[in-house]
């Protein structure tokens, strides 16, 4: 062994942690192309929770959490409802959506909305925050989970299946695809098990849609609140803000920023019951003496249609037309009535529905000429009428390019063989002809 | 693929087969070139053992309705070994019933047990969907107690849930486990509660930094498993290479049983190493190997051979299909008999050449790797390589898809001119020896390792007496946590950001990073990628860029956005751009003298006059500086140009071969043929280097730098050697990947087969002056490049 090596072996010797020397120095290059580094725990300054929510720390079998209740007087008026009308509406009608099954009484529901560390799902992805709405004597009481960093989580979740257990149903807003998967996910990972799997589930998301997507340029919560319910919220803090917050919380200590997180989950929970009183409402007022706009009573037709009141369906349809729509609607309304006779076996009024509507250049006019031509061919027989109609509609759509690749090979498809078919017609005929 | 034997008999193609084997030898006789080696591998006796006495019923019912009595040697040994609990690599040739090993426990295990699971990773889809069909086989006699499901990024959304619910063997790849499966665990509490099994099959392809992205995606594997209670038995298949038994326990950090007796039968096989005529001494030039690789695939398709031809390039796919198709045009076959096969045909079209293969409608089919793997073809008379694929593995294997059933068959490897295909076709004994290649991951990466870590902190929060690779994981995860992505709790470290880490690191590109390349000529459009890498020297402002044999001039790179401007043009000349590399060693892992015997002499406080070997952690900066223009063909330097572009610095690993001041004085050149003959040496090194850590020639960087004897220093390429050579010049070879894949180690390790085989290399070259087989152009590395090259290989 030579000098060198000798020497080399004395360093070695002399920092036996040279390898997290290495490491160090290798990290020190790395964090150069990494953002400007958040506060670190050493810089604390603790602010707990309770200094902004009122609540207290709950403790059970698996640890602790933070737990914050409110309760809202029935008396109270929540834009154009009470917050009483949460107890004593008539929520029947709400089976409708619930392919027929029973509704749970008022006192049974559970109106849920959570809080996350973001939006990109997966095992990563916590809900810090669960908002829990229920009725409790002449109180509607809004109960929030919270954890006040993660070991808290299995005890969070344990409360919250408890506060399950004496429910029969559950109401959401987007909870099919989003609440209910993560915290399915979250009870899988502690090892618990769901308390989902025996509830009854309704989410709005999908009647709040049909009803007034039409009416509204958007069905998020915040604005059917505004517009819908008519209830001004100041202050909010934007969702995509939150994840950040709670992460800020979780680095410094300080819980001063959660409290408008607090006040928004809160809110929304409250919001959740008030629209699906109005929902229930809507739903029963097929009559359409309370809606507001013709949108949504032909909104409230597809919603029937869907859950096979066909014929209440039709008379929101008839009344939603007779009201007036805009001409894009209106197109789509008539489709729709026109079902309803073809479907009723109302030929004669099916198709002077269709002729009206084939002569407009929308999608829905494409539809009609394919329906008529589908009712001269096959019903009436008529093979060189429904040619007619398929060869003037395949030339006027498809300059007017409303025709996808899909759409216009099933009309070149049904050309062919309605040409083959008059061409046979055409045969017949000579061959009679020549036998006379 | 399951090899049954009773196989129907084929019109034996002997006679055909040897007339043009003897045509290819005719046309090779008498030149400089021609064949330098050829062998005929005699066929191979099955070697049997009987069916294993605890197979299910259900199991042993299915195997003699499939027609299979008895089992091979290897099929016996790894169902033994499986059944022991053991994690098993198998090790055999292609076709020789390597999906029946692994599939015979875990068809059996899951036969056993209701719940079981198993999990099948496969590296390319093709491999996937050849599996999918054989287990499909295996369910029609297994009565609903297997449910096989690929699960990848072609599932269809509405169909993963049942999937996840019903299957009971899920066919997917790593990447698909990376971004599909682990971040959503949960989803798959069934998979993993029961998981018994993984299979991963052609694990050499997991090299390099794929390879060290995967042996990440598998600790995190195993770290669900754990965390759903099971811990899943490993089966591995490799293709032949020096160390798959040392690979598979990188890869799982596991021990892993090696079964490599193979109890397969082949039929006689000749193969034939064919070096086209040199037609230009001076500049080592020879005739083109794509048309050498058409005059010998016609030999075998005039006679009725099914044969395959591999190309290197969809280009020289289409090049050969072409010309096979002129050749054809007035007959024996009709030219529509041979077809082109590459990735970029529609499926339709490749399903209908794999059926006329299998059925014999089609002769001959010229196709790029995308046949090498995977899709059944059926048996074929010949394969053509029209190159050298890059790794012996991949020439095995394609050489494989020749003569899977009886009968003799022939495979021809026509080589190129670059400097591997030179140095197999000039070194049969070592093509046709023990395999030397060696396949290398390094999964503690820093950058790599800490991707993961991000994931897995997602999947599960990191406890800190957890293991999670080599290194200590609480500075690892105080990292994260200082730069925004893990928060520490008693119970662990948590994953706190907003998004999701899998969708931000790919386990195959080198980099995200990639410039687009847009071609304004017409409408502009995307043509292709170029990584970082490369891009700053082969798409910069001025260059002219290559593709697909077209030239494009680059008006504009945008650095920023990361895209080049480019447009078609007919120019006389190719750019080369000139860049200017230092590296500084930061830290020497190990260090030893070349020649044991030599360490004795040197002397205290002077340089050491012994060359020396050694690797360790090193800084590289590099910077484009310029460009020549280089006219094509003649080669001469017709211009250049200025360039600013950004310095790139890198860390990394490095091998360096250090050459004492006096070794290279007591050459007999001047200073500047010294350093050309470094030059050269590097430039060798490099190929063979490549050779034997099976990595491609852009994955490791050569820079010949002074030495930094006391630290410090700095070592600069292309700089001039001032005064009589009281210095070191050291020749490094480096990773390209940040932080190293681990090439460097075992080129250290394997410093003195490296140093002979490039020394085979340039002897065996027939170019009088250097050529870029050898040590490079004569240009590049001067007249006495080749002769200085060697006297200092002479001297080590």
């Amino acid at each position: 062994m030579n000098l060198e090596e000798k020497l080399a072996q004395l360093r070695r010797a002399a920092h036996p942690r040279s390898r997290d020397v290495h490491l160090l120095r290798q990290l020190e290059y790395l964090r150069r192309f990494e953002s400007t580094p958040k506060p670190l725990p050493a810089q604390r300054a603790p602010h707990p929770i309770e200094e902004y929510v009122e609540g207290v720390v709950e403790r059970n079998e698996r640890g602790e959490f933070f737990l914050a209740r409110q309760s809202l007087p029935f008396g109270r008026p929540y834009g154009k409802l009470r917050i009483g009308d949460i107890s004593t509406a008539d929520l029947t009608p709400l089976r409708l959506l619930l392919d027929g099954a029973a509704v749970p009484s008022a006192t049974r529901l559970a109106y849920l909305d959570t809080e996350t560390t973001g939006l990109a799902g997966g095992t990563g992805t916590c809900a810090f925050l669960v908002g829990l709405g229920t009725i409790e004597g002449s109180q509607f009481v809004v109960r929030q989970f919270f954890i006040r960093d993660y070991p808290e989580e299995r005890a969070m979740l344990h409360a919250l299946a408890e506060a399950l257990r004496s429910c029969e149903g559950l109401v959401t807003f987007n909870g099919k695809t989003f609440d209910l998967p993560l915290l399915e996910t979250r009870f899988t990972l502690a090892r618990m098990a769901s308390p989902f799997t025996r509830l009854m589930h309704l989410d709005l998301l999908y009647p709040a849609r049909l009803l007034w997507k039409l009416r509204l340029e958007s069905c998020r919560l915040a604005h059917l609140e505004e517009q819908v319910l008519r209830v001004r919220r100041q202050g909010d803090i934007a969702g995509a803000d939150i994840p950040g917050v709670f992460f800020d919380y979780l680095r410094t200590g300080n819980a001063r920023g959660l409290q408008p997180v607090f006040c928004h989950n809160a809110l929304d929970i409250v919001t959740l019951a008030a629209l699906t009183v109005e929902i229930s409402r809507v739903l029963a007022d097929a009559g359409a003496s309370s809606l507001e706009s013709s949108l949504d009573l032909f909104g409230l037709s597809c919603i029937l249609d869907r859950a096979g009141a066909y014929d209440e369906a039709l008379a929101a349809c008839r009344r939603a037309l007779a009201a007036g729509l805009p001409p894009a609607v209106e197109s789509q309304a008539l489709c729709r009535l026109a079902s309803h006779y073809k479907r009723g076996g109302q030929y004669e009024a099916a198709v002077s529905v269709w002729t009206q509507l084939a002569g407009r250049d929308d999608i829905w006019g494409v539809a009609a000429s394919e329906e008529l031509a589908i009712y001269y061919e096959h019903r009436k027989r008529d093979a060189a009428a429904a040619l007619r109609i398929v060869g003037a509609a395949l030339k006027r759509f498809r300059e007017a390019g409303l025709l996808d690749a899909r759409r216009e090979r099933r009309f070149l498809h049904r050309l062919a063989r309605l040409r083959r078919k008059t061409a046979l017609l055409f045969c017949d005929l000579q061959s009679g002809r020549g036998s006379d | 693929m399951l090899e049954t034997e009773a196989l129907a008999s084929l019109p034996s193609p002997t006679a055909p087969l040897e007339a043009a084997l003897d045509e290819v030898q005719r046309r090779a006789r008498g030149w400089h070139g021609g064949i330098t080696g050829i062998r005929r591998l005699p066929a191979r006796e099955p070697r049997y053992a009987d069916l294993p006495p605890d197979l299910p019923p259900s199991i042993e019912r299915a195997l003699k309705a499939r027609g299979i009595e008895r089992l091979y040697l290897h099929q016996a040994e790894t169902y033994r070994l499986a059944c022991e609990g053991r994690n098993v690599a198998v090790v055999t040739p292609t076709a020789s019933g390597k999906t029946l090993c692994y599939n015979l426990p875990i068809l059996s295990a899951l036969a056993n047990d209701a719940d079981a699971r198993a999990l099948y990773l496969f590296p390319t889809k093709a491999l996937a969907q050849d599996q999918l069909t054989e287990l499909n086989r295996w369910g029609e006699h297994l009565d609903g107690s297997l449910r096989t499901f690929t699960y990848d990024g072609d599932t269809p959304q509405d169909a993963r849930q049942a999937i996840r619910a019903r299957a009971n063997l899920v066919i997917s790849n790593p990447d698909m486990l990376h971004t599909g499966i682990l971040p959503h665990h949960t989803k798959w509490e069934r998979l993993f509660e029961n998981l018994r099994y993984v299979v991963l099959d052609e694990l050499h392809v997991y090299r390099g930094v794929f390879g060290s992205h995967v042996a990440n995606v598998l600790r995190r594997l195993k770290r669900i498993a754990r965390f759903y209670g099971s811990h899943p038995q490993f089966l591995l298949t490799s293709a032949t290479i020096a160390n798959p038994a040392e690979l598979a326990r990188r890869l799982l950090e596991e021990n892993v049983a090696l079964v490599d007796q193979n109890g397969a039968p082949a039929a006689e096989k000749h193969f034939v190493l064919y070096n086209p005529p040199v037609v230009n001494a001076e500049l080592g030039i020879r005739r083109s190997y794509l048309e050498e690789s058409r005059r010998v695939a016609r030999a075998f398709l005039e006679r009725g051979l099914q044969t395959i031809v591999f190309a290197n390039s969809r280009l020289a796919t289409e090049i050969l299909v072409t010309y096979l198709k002129q050749d054809f045009s007035r007959g024996p076959a009709a030219p529509e008999a041979v077809r082109g096969y590459r990735g970029g045909y529609l499926p339709r079209e490749r399903r209908e050449i794999e059926s006329g293969l299998r059925e014999g409608r089609l002769l001959g089919v010229v196709s790029t790797n995308a046949l090498e793997l995977g899709v059944d073809v059926g048996s074929l008379d010949a394969a053509i390589l029209a190159g050298y694929p890059g790794t012996i593995a991949s020439t095995w294997q394609r050489a494989g898809r020749a003569g899977r059933r009886q009968g003799a068959s022939a495979a021809v490897l026509v080589a190129s001119s670059a400097p591997l295909d030179q140095f197999i076709v000039q070194n049969p004994e070592y093509f046709f020896g023990r395999s030397p290649e060696h396949a290398y991951v390094n999964p503690d990466n820093l950058q790599i390792l800490l991707s993961h870590l991000k994931c897995a902190a997602f999947e599960l929060p990191l406890r800190d007496d957890e293991r999670f690779g080599n290194l200590d994981l609480k500075t690892l995860c105080r990292f994260l946590e200082e730069t925004g992505f893990l928060h520490r709790t008693p119970e662990g470290w948590h994953w706190i950001s907003d998004s999701y880490p899998a969708d931000a690191v790919s386990l195959r590109s080198v980099s995200s990073d990639n410039f687009v390349i847009v071609d304004t000529t017409h409408e502009p459009r995307v043509i292709g990628e170029v990584d970082f890498a490369s891009a700053l020297t082969t798409v910069h402002e001025k260059a002219i860029y290559l593709q697909d044999g077209q030239q494009y001039h680059v008006e504009r790179l945008d650095y920023d956005d990361r895209k080049a401007y480019v447009h078609e043009v007919q120019s006389e000349y190719f750019t080369d751009a000139i860049s200017y590399t230092k590296i500084k060693i930061l830290e020497t892992f190990e260090s030893a003298p070349l020649r044991e015997d030599s360490g004795a002499r040197s002397q205290e406080g002077k340089i050491s006059r012994t060359p020396r070997k050694s690797h360790g952690e090193v800084r590289v900066n590099t910077q484009v500086v310029g460009f020549k223009k280089i006219k094509f063909h003649t080669h001469e330097n017709v211009g250049s140009g200025q360039l600013m572009l950004p310095e790139q610095e890198m860390h990394t690993t490095a091998y360096w071969l250090t050459l004492p001041g006096d070794l290279l004085a007591a050459l007999p050149y001047s200073n500047t043929e010294r350093l050309d003959g470094v030059n050269g040496l590097a430039h060798a090194m490099r190929a063979m280097a490549t050779l034997l850590v099976m990595c491609d020639a852009r994955d490791l960087g050569v820079t010949v730098g002074e030495s930094a004897l006391l630290g410090g220093k700095t070592a600069q390429s292309r700089s001039p050697v001032p005064g009589p050579p009281a210095f070191e010049l050291n020749i490094y070879l480096y990773d390209r990947y940040p932080g190293g894949v681990g090439l460097s180690e075992p080129l250290f390790r394997l410093s003195e087969e490296l140093l002979e085989n490039t020394r085979k290399l340039i002897v065996g070259c027939p170019c009088p002056q250097g050529c870029p087989s050898c040590v490079g152009p004569t240009g590049e590395v001067g007249p006495k490049g080749k002769e200085a090259a060697l006297a200092i290989l002479r001297l080590l």
